[in-house]
């Protein structure tokens, strides 16, 4: 039973371990292995109101490193959507980006094939990742095959990287020759870029002359005054060493995942080897009198330690087998939770780390009770004493109380997590997303052409009651939109603009709050039109009395308000809802919505998949969407803690039920002696449960009054992260405190019971 | 009191069986005094554990206060020890976790005797075995006869209609020992049935009526000549 207990806890915390570890090392491993990560900084904005974005206008890099001595070299780079790239068979999708022709000199990823200094010289050629190569070309060698991105432009292959083995927050697959950056506007934030600096810089001073040099050339070129340019374009710059990069400016909080996953598999850790001593302790009382005789027949010292390490080390070597066929199970469920590329045989590069956890596991696990045992008076325990020490008992206490408190933490924040999760499934998110289908446009040549075919089509078809063509949509990551100062009398705003069409409100079920929605004919127009609707957060903020039929400037316009529609929550729920605009035009649009009714969806889907390949998106894979699903993605990265959670409470809950079994069974065996006197004076049963329960059950009452602050504290902090969240709910403290109380009387209980069964008699006459 | 009738105790542990009682007969009055004497593993110290209805049984009749104690479950055992006797061990087996007082307070919460009656009785106890200033100390910070006092107390104070006594004196010198002596000597003159498993000649000098066992029976037995214990003294 002991080792078999003691296998179980051993193996759960190392599989812990050695799946955080694998993550971990990946994790830290991002961009860590180029070889200028100290000196490759990234150029990062900081918007007053708003989060920090990666962008610059990339001709004030072009004109600052001209006259600044201490950039060595930049790179700039462009978001080129998701891309479709094909060959005369196959069609893939993968991420793509412009770049200059020095990228692979700011991020040496090991190449495949081709030569990194010349494959992007050229705007005709094209680099892919191994990923899009292996799927374009299987085995061969695509150098020199000609590719068609996105339906437009013919590509030659002139390099295939190997971004898989180099992890770094660079997560492209295709990279686009940019030579010359097309944009040379001082106010357009459009490119990202890297700035390789001289060693003895400061990146604070630097950035500060790149914010004064934006702001005195920026306004000379553009005929403004600095302080009105200086307005304009308020933003603070920073420059980030590439190594921090992935960890820290992450909108993912990728640190915050690696350092909270780390300290808890090493707790686990620490937990299950404090478990695997108390065990061994607990046993060895029980091999007292073995341990006894071996002495009293000459077993020296020494004999007895290396006999009882050779023990542990047998029970830990299986216990690292089954743990890395466990982890080998787990991982590509862990894997697909995380969206990461880990493999078990990574654990051999980790060796070091491995065998020094091992080796650690047996010292401080063998030796201890190892000591404890050998030091076992002979005599004494062969007329039954054992060692009792009162500093042991304390130990052993604390041990339980803090596996416990963590346990009934690890409860309250899973159930806290779970439910803010099902306040964000259930709330009302203001606008409506049931069989929404969303078509993204992938050629916007070929749809606009035939915008009068698909719509007759789409009004053919009774199924699909309403349709919209817009360049975002909510909720997802489709389309775009931007951010803009918006200047209403004296005051000033920054707010969300969105182009949409008059279809938009009405097929996601907005109401107009004030005045009316956009009344235009069905025809393809573009953003000429001076209406806009407005967001209820803009009139409040603006403080507007009657908003229908005032002006607002955008963009050094007028615009006039014709409608005001309530506030929904189109990025979830993390951050405040902000104020918008929404003008008008239905060209460019990045997706099409068709709201469609009845059942049998999926015949409709194909329906309208067979009718689109073949008739408007011609040689264009087709692969459309449901709002519903994509807004739920929104909810992944909180689904994700939620599932890490509760899979590490669980293991905390069995780690400290084992730990609990050792010292229940350890203590009452204890106690024994003084359960017979009880006995013999008359205890009850009942009396006998009474007294030896009383202890454990102060211990789990202990334990939940510490975790309920630091759960709460987490909670909060966490809660703290959306702008829109539950009051802390009661329900998870109770449910915490029931469950460890009826789990800590219930172990006890069991071994309490074998204790009300002890021959008195025997007890009695010790001595 | 007690009448036990062709009682058997057997020990068995893998193929070796081990007779502690044969046939044993044996009767105890009210108000007597009995000492049980023998040498080791001559089955006394069994008696006297089956008498408390610690230990069972294989074959006879055990009737305590005319009820027959053969084959009680553990619940009526344990409600019979706690009401009507009272335990004084060789190794004492006071619980080290309690204090002076909460020992001897013990059988009284088992008997569910009320916070107020507790108290007074157990400071009445503690007073008349000059312990009184002890009641707060824990037992390992006693002497020997400090701890045989505390055990006698705790088992005098249900009043039990039986005391059994199981070498009261084994781990105390003479002098505590004869102090221990004399509380029960006490105790006996004011009434109470008391039965001792001794090797001492000079401590079943106190009792009543000496029995002397071997191999399971009674070898002999014999009313006590009280002079034994004025030349010994």
């Amino acid at each position: 039973m002991y080792p078999l207990i003691n296998l179980i806890g051993l193996t759960a915390g190392m599989t812990c371990f050695l799946i955080t570890m694998l993550f971990v090392s990946r994790e830290i491993k991002h961009d860590n292995w180029n070889p200028n990560k100290k000196d490759i900084h990234i150029f990062l904005a900081h918007m007053e109101s708003r989060t920090t974005y990666p962008a610059c206008p990339a001709i004030l890099i072009k004109h600052f490193a001209k006259y600044e001595n201490a950039v060595l070299d930049y790179m700039l780079m462009r978001h080129h959507g998701f891309n479709l790239i094909a060959n005369d068979k196959e069609t893939v999708y993968g991420h793509g980006v412009k770049v200059t022709p020095n990228f692979f000199s700011f991020f040496p990823f090991p190449m495949k094939y081709g030569d990194p200094t010349t494959a992007l010289t050229d705007t005709t050629q094209l680099v892919i990742s191994t990923m899009i190569a292996d799927s374009l070309f299987g085995q061969q060698n695509p150098i020199g095959k000609k590719v068609i991105l996105s339906n437009q432009k013919e590509h030659v292959i002139s390099g295939v990287f190997n971004r898989h083995d180099s992890p770094s927050h660079i997560k492209y697959d295709i990279l686009i020759p940019m030579v010359e950056p097309a944009d040379t506007n001082w106010g357009n934030f459009n490119y990202r870029a890297y700035l390789h600096i001289a060693k003895e810089t400061d990146p604070v001073q630097l950035a500060a002359c790149l914010k004064q040099h934006h702001v005195s050339v920026g306004s000379a070129v553009m005929e403004k005054t600095m302080e009105r340019f200086a307005e304009l374009f308020s933003f603070s710059f920073e420059l980030r060493p590439l190594e921090e990069v992935y960890l820290y400016c992450n909108e993912n909080r990728n640190f915050n995942v690696v350092l909270i996953l780390s300290i808890l598999s090493i707790i686990i850790l620490c937990i299950s080897a404090i478990n695997f001593i108390n065990l061994s302790i607990a046993n060895a009382s029980l091999r007292a009198k073995e341990v006894a005789v071996r002495k009293t027949l000459g077993g020296s010292k020494r004999a007895i330690i290396v006999q009882f390490l050779l023990e542990v080390s047998i029970i830990c070597l299986i216990a690292l087998c089954i743990a890395l066929s466990l982890t080998e199970l787990i991982l590509p469920h862990f894997v697909k939770l995380w969206e990461t590329r880990l493999s078990v045989w990574e654990i051999f590069e980790q060796l070091p780390i491995v065998m020094t956890m091992l080796i650690l596991l047996l010292l401080v696990a063998g030796f201890l009770p190892a000591i404890y045992l050998s030091n076992f008076k002979p005599m004494e325990v062969l007329k039954g004493k054992f060692v009792r020490s009162k500093r042991g008992h304390l130990l052993q206490k604390g041990n339980i109380l803090f596996q416990f408190t963590l346990s009934s933490v690890f409860i309250i924040s899973a159930l806290v997590i779970r439910a803010q999760l099902n306040y964000m499934y259930t709330k009302d998110t203001g606008f409506t997303k049931d069989q929404l289908m969303m078509i993204p446009v992938t050629d916007l040549e070929q749809v606009e052409s035939k915008r009068n075919k698909y719509k007759q089509f789409f009004k053919e078809k009774d199924y699909i009651t309403e349709t919209s063509s817009i360049r975002w949509a909510p909720g997802t990551g489709l389309g775009h939109s931007s951010i803009s100062h918006t200047h209403y009398g004296e005051k000033k705003l920054d707010s969300d603009i969105h182009f949409v069409d008059q279809h938009f409100f009405p097929i996601l079920d907005i109401p107009i709050k004030y005045g009316r929605n956009f009344v235009l004919a069905d025809t393809l127009y573009d953003e000429c039109y001076s209406d806009v609707i407005v967001n209820q957060t803009l009139v409040d903020k603006f403080d507007m009395k009657d908003p229908v039929g005032q002006t607002i400037e955008l963009w050094g316009g007028t615009r006039i308000i014709v409608g005001v529609v309530p506030d929904f929550y189109k990025h979830g729920f993390e951050h405040k809802i902000q104020p918008t605009v929404f003008a008008i035009s239905n060209k460019e649009a990045a997706v099409i919505f068709l709201k469609l009714t009845g059942g049998d969806i999926a015949n409709k889907v194909k329906e309208i998949k067979a009718f689109w390949t073949q008739e408007i998106e011609i040689g264009v894979p087709f692969y459309h969407r449901f709002m519903e699903e994509d807004y739920a993605k929104l909810f992944e990265r909180h689904e994700r803690l939620h599932i890490m959670i509760l899979a590490l409470s669980i293991i905390m809950i069995v780690l400290s039920l084992l730990g609990l079994v050792a010292i229940a069974i350890h203590t009452i065996r204890q106690r024994y002696q003084e359960i017979a006197i009880r006995k013999a004076i008359g205890a009850s049963d009942y009396e006998l449960l009474h007294t030896l329960l009383k202890e454990f059950v102060i211990i789990s009452l202990i334990a939940l009054f510490l975790s309920f602050p630091i759960a709460y504290y987490f909670c909060s902090w966490w809660l703290g992260g959306f702008a829109y969240h539950i009051q802390m709910p009661l329900v998870p403290y109770l449910i915490a405190s029931i469950t460890v109380l009826s789990l800590v009387l219930f172990i006890a209980w069991f071994q309490a019971r074998k204790a009300l069964h002890i021959d008195i008699v025997r007890f009695l006459k010790f001595e | 009191m007690i009448d036990i009738q062709n009682l058997s105790k057997i020990y068995r542990s893998t193929g070796i069986e081990t007779i502690a009682l044969n046939q044993f007969n044996f009767q105890v009055r009210v108000g007597e005094f009995v000492a049980i004497m023998g040498p080791s593993g001559c089955g006394k110290s069994t008696l006297l554990h089956i008498i408390g209805l610690l230990d069972t049984f294989d074959k006879g009749d055990y009737y305590f206060n005319e009820q027959q104690m053969n084959d009680l479950d553990e619940k009526t055992r344990g409600t019979i020890r706690k009401k009507q006797i009272g335990f004084i061990f060789q190794n004492f087996n006071l619980i080290d976790e309690l204090t002076v007082f909460e020992n001897i307070e013990l059988p009284l919460i088992y008997n569910k005797v009320g916070k107020k009656k507790r108290v007074s009785k157990v400071n009445q106890l503690l007073k008349d075995l000059d312990i009184e200033h002890r009641k707060k100390h824990f037992p390992q910070q006693l002497s020997g006869g400090q701890q045989q006092r505390v055990a006698v107390a705790r088992a005098l104070v249900t009043e039990p209609q039986l005391i059994l006594a199981d070498e009261p004196t084994g781990n105390l010198d003479s002098k505590n020992g004869n102090e221990v002596m004399e509380l029960l000597a006490d105790l006996h003159r004011q009434g109470s049935t008391i039965i001792m498993v001794t090797h001492s000649n000079y401590d079943a000098g106190f009792a009543t009526r000496i029995i002397e066992v071997k191999d399971g029976q009674i070898m002999a037995e014999r009313k006590n000549k009280r002079e034994i214990r004025i030349i010994d003294k």
